[in-house]
């Protein structure tokens, strides 16, 4: 086995091995190659960054690719099938753009997919530092993934993301928003210290919040309600809370802070406020 | 698909394992199953006239390393394992 130059392995890390060619591509200017995103959400898993990732899946480069180049949804279900995504509550996916599967080092752009569940329901949201530029690559894998776990909306493009501002980043664009992304959601974990009893937290279930409101007195809600609501994603929640005589209180500018990528909700916050 | 080969019984140490690149081209390998795969991957990269670390080998999805043996991942008897090329991307 050739061991030398590009081919020395730098880091043994989880099932992946990082050689200097890899590395190499970090360096200024240079392009982020698929391993380094592999390491990077294998990190991300593995460290302890995140407390609590059970519902978590970020796909292998390899394995993206791979289901990419599938042209039978049996054998993506086959490849899936361990991963238990239906399981998941979150599911990331470098895309690339690359049209030329036998050619290596191939393909110029990466963007992310990421698959959310809410209550039983799958919604798809592209991540594009470039625009929308890799939508063909990511609706197809969009559909594979939809495919496979038998359900899923459209894929929504998240434009309210940081654009690149050069023409080598969206490698580090990608592993970025991944990260914010399960860093919000771990702030979406409360312990229950930390719930005050003030505010009203239905966890996304509008009737519950129908029933609390319903109660003779109505349980108190305040800004938080809508924050919560907005933060989760539960747009009907939102819409009911702010639709009531007397509306619940909000804060629509801190609202579409935490809604940034959730380009539903975010666009009926801004149109209402 | 069917090839000619002689048939030994199911308790052979050796078997065939089918590498398949992403251009639909394929190769059968005869290997131990005791036989760290690193050896199978080397001889397709020389085959294939690529770096080692140019390619990256799945089976069943999952990335195989280069000490894993066809025993240790549970391989059996016409197994097929996938090749991917690497991507990059910037723009």
């Amino acid at each position: 086995m050739e061991e030398s130059g590009d081919s020395r392995v730098v880091l043994d890390y989880g099932d992946i091995l990082l050689r200097r060619g890899d590395v190499l591509s970090l360096m200024e200017g240079e392009w982020l190659n698929d391993q380094v995103i592999s390491f990077y959400f294998e990190y991300l898993k593995t460290s302890s960054k995140f407390s609590n990732l059970l519902g978590v899946e970020l796909l292998h480069t390899s394995l993206v690719h791979l289901i990419s180049c599938m042209p039978d949804q049996d054998q993506v279900d086959m490849i899936l099938e361990p991963l238990a995504l239906a399981q998941k509550d979150l599911v990331f996916a470098a895309v690339n753009d690359s049209e030329d599967t036998s050619q290596p080092d191939s393909g110029s752009h990466w963007s992310l997919l990421v698959c959310e569940r809410t209550r039983g329901a799958f919604s798809f949201y592209h991540f594009d530092s470039m625009g929308d530029s890799n939508r063909a690559p990511a609706l197809a894998l969009a559909a594979k993934l939809r495919g496979h776990l038998g359900s899923g909306g459209s894929l929504e493009s998240v434009s309210e993301i940081p654009r690149q501002t050069n023409c080598h980043d969206c490698g580090v664009y990608v592993l970025a928003v991944a990260e914010a992304i399960l860093k919000e959601r771990e702030g979406t974990h409360d312990d229950p210290e930390s719930m005050s009893e003030v505010s009203l937290d239905c966890r996304g279930h509008l009737h519950v919040l129908q029933w609390a409101r319903s109660q003779g007195p109505p349980c108190d809600w305040n800004e938080e309600t809508c924050w919560k609501a907005a933060r989760g994603g539960h747009l009907d929640v939102l819409q009911w809370a702010r639709s009531q005589d007397p509306s619940c209180p909000w804060n629509p500018k801190e609202c579409k802070e935490v809604a940034m990528w959730r380009p539903g909700i975010f666009r009926w916050i801004q149109n209402n406020s | 698909m069917a090839e000619q080969k002689e048939e030994k019984p199911a308790s052979t140490e050796h078997f065939s394992i089918k590498v398949k690149g992403q251009d639909g081209d394929e190769i059968v390998f005869k290997i131990k199953k005791t036989t760290p795969l690193k050896k199978l991957m080397n001889a397709y990269c020389n085959r294939q006239d690529v770096r080692f670390d140019a390619l990256v080998f799945l089976y069943d999805g999952n990335r195989i390393q280069p000490d894993d043996t066809p025993d240790a991942l549970g391989m059996e008897d016409n197994d097929e394992i996938d090749v991917m090329v690497h991507q990059v991307g910037g723009h």
